[in-house]
């Protein structure tokens, strides 16, 4: 191994661990300097999190949420390039740290997916002339590209919102009696979210994979004991992933 | 290629401002981003870019190349840090003397480059390779740094001079860093200013910095710049035609019109520099090296 080699193993070391390693390798009267690396490190690291997971640490508390981010970066180091990625697979931390309160870590899912849908790849604008072309029973529907869903457990959601919206009252954490499925995705510039369920969810799944409106409109009638109501259920969803700006402008374009 | 040089003044642009800069209300000549904030796939980030872009000259600012690792350069980050580049035009590309990482880590910081033959030729190479990859010559950036290695045998300023003739890079001086580390290992930041050769001066940045614990001095940006950081600018500016000219604030971010006066007093000081011996006072106290 090099010289050059060596001093930067030695270094990672010591802001990782406070290896003393390196000490051997700084001039003697600079070895004053070497905390402000170890500090540096964990400081970044934790004003990413804390910038990121901003309601999981108003729900926590900020001693708690600070020991789950120290926690954090002892156990995962940062692997890339850009500090933004840093917050990927802290709701599996809070999930260990917390394995009694789920809606933490439900939290942590919830603003990490925000995080990614506001800087996720654009989609194509659904514009009125859009909409009038489509061939709803042929042409494939397209979702917005940061469309993401993930089942739930607990009204975390519920939770997020209050705290959002600095609401003195916030809900206690619940186990949801039914489930259900978090959708979150960008419309315009704003991350948004919801609550989808069972079939929505499928429904939205099915759009992913490139399946048309007609399509899905036979699926519910095909699972339903009442057609006609499958059908009104079918135009319910639509309506809806239009008003929530879920259906990207590509609809339609990849052909029947 | 190298940059065509681009004199003006100009401000770093940080979130607190973004909707006066998308306004294209802010009276500079041109503005700095840095480049991993829109090294994304969409959203609101390049939005913005694109808006200031329309009102502005840009230059990109990078911290995360990492030139001094011992490694390849992490070729998604070029290819990214490209097609940014290919977006913007900026009127330049820029990282800093240091490392962040190696084997997969990742500090997020500047570290300090071992001031070594090796080290020279590792950054040289890197550097190379980047500017192969983005089809442009870089601006490096000299960082403020808190230790020297025991196995350093070539100044700073000797280093990125050489780092110019090895890779035809050009240099980004940080006036700052340059003060702050000489205060940190006890050399004359006028003899560092003075090795520097003009022409590959593109670009300049001005800041502030804090006091940390046992007398060091911290590159934290997050104070107005210092009375010793004018009289160092003030000193030498006179010898650079065609620069760029920043006051780079990253935190405790400030009214913009209090940036603006710091603008103003950098446009007044280059108007009328002062000679490096009548400031010599810009020189601290030399530590124990």
């Amino acid at each position: 191994m090099s010289a050059l080699a060596a001093v930067q193993q030695q270094f990672v070391g010591w802001l990782r661990d406070s290896d003393e390693g390196v000490a051997a390798a700084v001039s003697p009267q600079a070895q004053r300097g070497l905390p402000v690396y170890h500090y540096a490190y964990r400081a970044s690291l934790r004003a990413c999190l804390r910038e990121t997971f901003t309601q999981t640490q108003a729900w926590l508390g900020d001693d708690q949420f600070d020991a789950a981010a120290d926690a954090h970066i002892a156990a995962r180091p940062s692997t890339s390039w850009t500090l933004s990625s840093y917050g990927d697979g802290f709701a599996d931390t809070l999930a260990s740290l917390y394995p009694d309160d789920a809606e933490v870590p439900e939290l942590a899912v919830l603003e990490w997916a925000m995080r990614r849908a506001y800087d996720g790849p654009d989609g194509t604008p659904l514009s009125p002339e859009v909409l009038a072309q489509i061939d709803w029973d042929a042409d494939p529907l397209a979702v917005v590209p940061t469309f993401v869903q993930w089942p739930v457990r607990t009204n975390a959601d519920e939770i997020w919102q209050a705290l959002a919206a600095g609401e003195g009252d916030i809900p206690a954490p619940q186990w949801l009696a039914e489930p259900c499925v978090i959708g979150v995705w960008r419309q315009g510039f704003d991350p948004r979210f919801a609550r989808f369920d069972r079939e929505d969810s499928r429904a939205l799944m099915r759009l992913a994979a490139g399946a048309s409106f007609g399509t899905i409109c036979a699926e519910l009638a095909a699972q339903a004991d009442d057609a006609e109501a499958a059908v009104a259920q079918a135009a319910s969803m639509l309506q809806r992933w239009i008003a929530y700006g879920l259906l990207d402008g590509a609809t339609g374009s990849r052909g029947g | 290629m190298q940059p065509s040089p681009f004199s003006g003044f100009g401000l770093g642009m940080r979130v607190p401002h973004y909707s006066a800069f998308v306004a294209g209300s802010v009276p500079v000549d041109f503005i700095e981003v840095i480049s991993e904030n829109f090294m994304v796939a969409g959203g609101r980030p390049l939005h913005v870019l694109d808006t200031v872009r329309s009102h502005y000259p840009v230059a990109l600012h990078g911290v995360s190349m990492s030139i001094g690792r011992t490694e390849r350069l992490d070729p998604e980050y070029l290819s990214r840090l490209k097609a940014l580049a290919a977006r913007v035009d900026p009127l330049w590309v820029s990282d800093h003397l240091c490392w962040t990482g190696v084997a997969g880590f990742n500090s997020h910081d500047l570290l300090p480059v071992p001031l070594t033959e090796e080290a020279l030729a590792r950054c040289a190479t890197n550097i190379l390779e980047a500017q192969d990859a983005l089809g442009r010559a870089m601006l490096i950036e000299n960082p403020s740094s808190y230790i020297t290695f025991a196995a350093d045998h070539i100044s700073e300023w000797d280093f990125l001079v050489e780092l110019t003739k090895r890779t035809g890079c050009c240099l980004l001086l940080d006036i700052n860093n340059i003060f702050v580390s000489s205060h940190n290992h006890g050399f004359d930041p006028n003899t560092y200013l003075n090795a520097i050769p003009t022409s590959r001066v593109r670009q300049i940045h001005l800041a502030g910095h804090s006091a940390g614990r046992d007398g060091l001095l911290i590159d934290t940006h997050d104070h107005p710049v210092p009375d010793p950081v004018w009289s160092l600018y003030a000193a030498h500016i006179g010898r650079f035609n065609d620069v760029a000219v920043m006051i780079e604030r990253d935190d405790d971010i400030p009214p913009l019109d209090e940036l603006l006066g710091e603008l103003d007093h950098a446009r007044a000081l280059a108007r009328c520099p002062t000679s490096v011996a009548a400031t010599a006072v810009a020189s601290t106290p030399a530590m124990a090296a």
